[in-house]
């Protein structure tokens, strides 16, 4: 056994066994290293953060409805805060962390794995994460949070803020690590990477990149914490500057990182639901590695290109990214209908399969709103379309992970989750994350601002609404999750959709080791299918 | 016609077996990756900053705030780390476990050395933190790589001695191939602070 494993678990006497059960639970939910459970804990307590940034965002969307007075927030600055709060809460305690979660928990199942890469690392992540993030909210609600100015804002809470924001990074990228080492390294015979599923091969991909950029946030924060500490700040750690040095962060190109495990989501689900393989699956990973790869958004750091510097936003590169980005999209899009067209009336809809239409549906809204935004004639970029853009990405990803928890959670807890609270969570997303981001983008082409004042007002509270929309379907999903994971739902089989991969071929939920037996040699993406094809042939 | 005898049928050569998961080593490897982008965004900002104050027409560091020597110093002291973290690896590659762990014990010093060197450094440079913004860079950047310097020194001390307690082999090296990862790139971060703040000022 070397460091890198758990040490297995000690089988406790029945006689035992009894009286230590009822107080082991939480001992063993604290120091579990069961990648299973990890993956399980990221994704509910993301889904809780879903509701608070929901509702934060409903709350900021309903103060917009009166531009004349402030009915629920105390001040322009508490807004302010609330709505960076909002941006970086959406992409870093909601979308990231659930997507890592969910390859925390069904990678190492797609490949054929006992464990993740370095179990203990991923526990010790979301601990680290968890704790962060609940650091950061609250040192956002002591006046600490970034996005506001000087006078509005209490010093040290904004260094609390910042230093957990440094940690929280830091954690989701210690769970990137385990992730992109157990694809690269821990994969059956005959598994090459171009036959790694989807889902792993976006989780590595997007893992990849987060180990690229999420560490230029934690050095341009890095340099704003020390400068804030050091009475008065220089430069970088003036209240007002420090959320416009990490932006880039939530606004495209970077933003579309987040939300590239949805395409992998997608791509196993449009599999199982067309009965039938990918074809081009090598196309499809060029697809998917292309999107990562336009993702990159380091290169605008604000630091580096800020006033008086190189605008980034009007050089080629960026404005060629921004456009770019629909290619593989559409790339994708296409193998997808072309999948669907072929598994003709051996198609089974179903509930993971409408969360993937909806995913499809808001990442193409997405990927046209960035192609729009960056048409250099209209001149989109540093107003409200950067907003109406990170916002379609993010309920992509937020879609994505619906998708995703209803297609892998009969796996992981042996249940499905409620129908019918399923269903109204995507229609909820969808509707919402339309209204939210489409009157942003519409309001970015308004330039006189007291001519249109009206039109924006009405751009305003369709934008509300949506939002309200949206916090009630965070709500919903989290109350369905919570109604899965305590024994409500209608018990799943161990393979409730036909599924192609390894996973499925396991009990669900699987037992410890993940698979009775050792994973033979694989041919192909699809190693299930590849089985019951072979039996046919046998029983021909 | 000669009787013909029938030969045992020739044995298949046995199943390969599978290639150990280099999983310590491709994580070593991502992780380093993503502290030296972590130093590129530092360095981003340091050169975007300097060359926006000289365009400026002003005074990036002051003449004379920071000295050439203990900076070379280090480097030297760097460059020898490579060469005996290089001989760590290649002794545990020849299964002479005995010096493997001298060479990681040797590199442990040579990297505690530097970490004295940079601590009269920090006495010695006359740039408070709050001084400008050039200063505060400085200070953030020498200071995320110690913190580097320190983490590299207890991969080291912690992979030394496991070498010592007989883990690692020609067969299980990727340990101490790990830490040679990880200390060649803080290396050449060191190597980049050297040329782009102590020399170039």
């Amino acid at each position: 056994m070397t460091a890198t494993e758990a040490p297995p678990s000690a089988v406790a006497p029945a006689a035992e066994a009894q009286p230590a059960a009822q107080s082991a639970w939480l001992y063993d939910l604290v120091t579990t290293a069961d990648h299973k459970v990890v993956g399980r804990l990221y994704m509910g307590f993301s889904l809780l953060f879903l509701v608070a940034v929901a509702a934060l965002g409903a709350l900021v969307g309903v103060e917009g409805f009166s531009t004349s007075e402030l009915d629920l927030f105390a001040s322009l600055d508490a807004v302010s805060q609330a709505s960076a709060l909002y941006q970086l809460g959406l992409a870093f305690l909601v979308v990231v962390p659930f997507f890592l979660g969910l390859a925390i928990a069904v990678v190492p199942l797609q490949l054929g794995s006992p464990a993740v890469a370095f179990p203990r690392a991923a526990a010790a992540s979301f601990w680290v994460w968890l704790v962060a993030g609940g650091i950061m909210v609250a040192s956002w609600a002591a006046d600490g949070g970034l996005g506001g100015t000087v006078e509005g804002t209490n010093s040290d809470a904004v260094a609390l803020s910042v230093a957990s924001l440094i940690a929280l990074l830091a954690a989701l990228l210690l769970g990137a690590v385990c992730v992109a080492t157990s694809v690269m390294a821990i994969r059956p015979a005959g598994m090459s990477v171009d036959r790694v599923p989807l889902f792993s091969f976006t989780s590595l991909v997007s893992a990849s990149v987060l180990l690229l950029s999420i560490p230029v946030v934690v050095a341009d924060l890095l340099i704003a914490y020390v400068d804030l500490r050091g009475r008065p700040p220089v430069a970088f750690g003036v209240e007002d500057a420090i959320f416009g040095e990490i932006r880039w962060a939530v606004t495209s190109p970077q933003v579309f990182l987040y939300a590239l495990p949805a395409l992998g989501v997608v791509g196993d689900i449009v599999a199982v639901t067309a009965r039938g393989r990918q074809r081009n699956y090598g196309a499809m990973l060029v697809a998917l590695g292309a999107f990562g790869f336009l993702s990159f958004g380091a290169f605008a750091q604000s630091a580096v290109t800020g006033a008086g510097r190189l605008d980034v936003t009007e050089e080629f590169t960026y404005l060629a990214f921004g456009i770019a980005i629909i290619v593989p999209v559409l790339m994708a899009v296409g193998g997808w209908a072309d999948s669907l067209r072929r598994g003709g009336r051996s198609i089974r809809a179903s509930v993971p399969f409408s969360a993937a239409v909806v995913v499809i549906l808001l990442l193409l809204a997405a990927a046209a709103a960035s192609v729009v935004r960056s048409i250099d004639g209209f001149d989109l970029v540093g107003t409200a379309a950067d907003l109406g853009v990170a916002d379609l990405a993010l309920w992509t990803g937020v879609a994505g992970a619906v998708a995703g928890f209803t297609f892998w959670g009969p796996k992981l807890s042996g249940r499905h989750l409620p129908a019918v609270a399923a269903t109204g969570v995507i229609g909820l997303t969808l509707v919402g994350a339309l209204l939210v981001a489409v009157p942003n983008v519409v309001a970015g082409f308004i330039k006189d601002v007291d001519e249109y004042a009206d039109t924006l007002d009405a751009l305003r509270v369709v934008s509300g609404i949506g939002a309200v929309v949206l916090a009630v379907g965070a709500v919903l999903v989290f109350t369905a999750m919570l109604l899965e994971t305590f024994g409500r739902g209608r018990r799943a089989g161990d393979d409730p959709w036909g599924g192609l991969t390894l996973e499925w071929a396991t009990t669900s939920p699987p037992p410890a080791g993940n698979f009775a037996e050792p994973v033979g040699e694989v041919a192909s993406p699809y190693p299930l299918l590849d089985q019951r094809e072979r039996d046919q042939e046998e029983g021909r | 016609m000669a009787e013909t005898t029938e030969s045992a049928p020739l044995a298949l050569p046995p199943v390969a077996e599978p290639p150990r998961p280099r999983t310590l080593l491709l994580g070593t490897a991502f992780a380093t990756g993503a502290v030296l982008m972590c130093f590129a965004g530092l360095f981003g900002v340091y050169i975007a900053e300097r060359s926006a104050a000289l365009a400026a027409g002003e005074e990036w560091i002051p003449e004379g705030a920071i000295q050439l020597v203990p900076g070379g110093m280090m480097m030297a002291t760097l460059v020898m780390s490579v060469v005996t973290v290089q001989w760590a690896v290649n002794a545990i590659a020849n299964d002479d476990r005995g010096h493997a762990v001298l060479a990681l014990v040797v590199t442990a010093l040579l990297g505690a050395a530097v970490v004295n060197q940079q601590a009269f450094y920090w006495r010695d440079m006359g740039l408070p933190i709050d001084a400008s913004v050039a200063a505060l860079l400085v200070w953030v950047i020498t200071g995320a790589f110690m913190a580097m310097l320190l983490a590299g020194l207890v991969f080291l001390a912690l992979v030394a001695f496991r070498a010592f307690a007989g883990q690692y082999s020609s067969r299980q090296a990727d340990g101490i191939k790990a830490a040679a990862i990880f200390w060649d790139a803080m290396v050449l971060v060191y190597f980049v602070i050297w040329y782009a703040i102590y020399i170039t000022k």
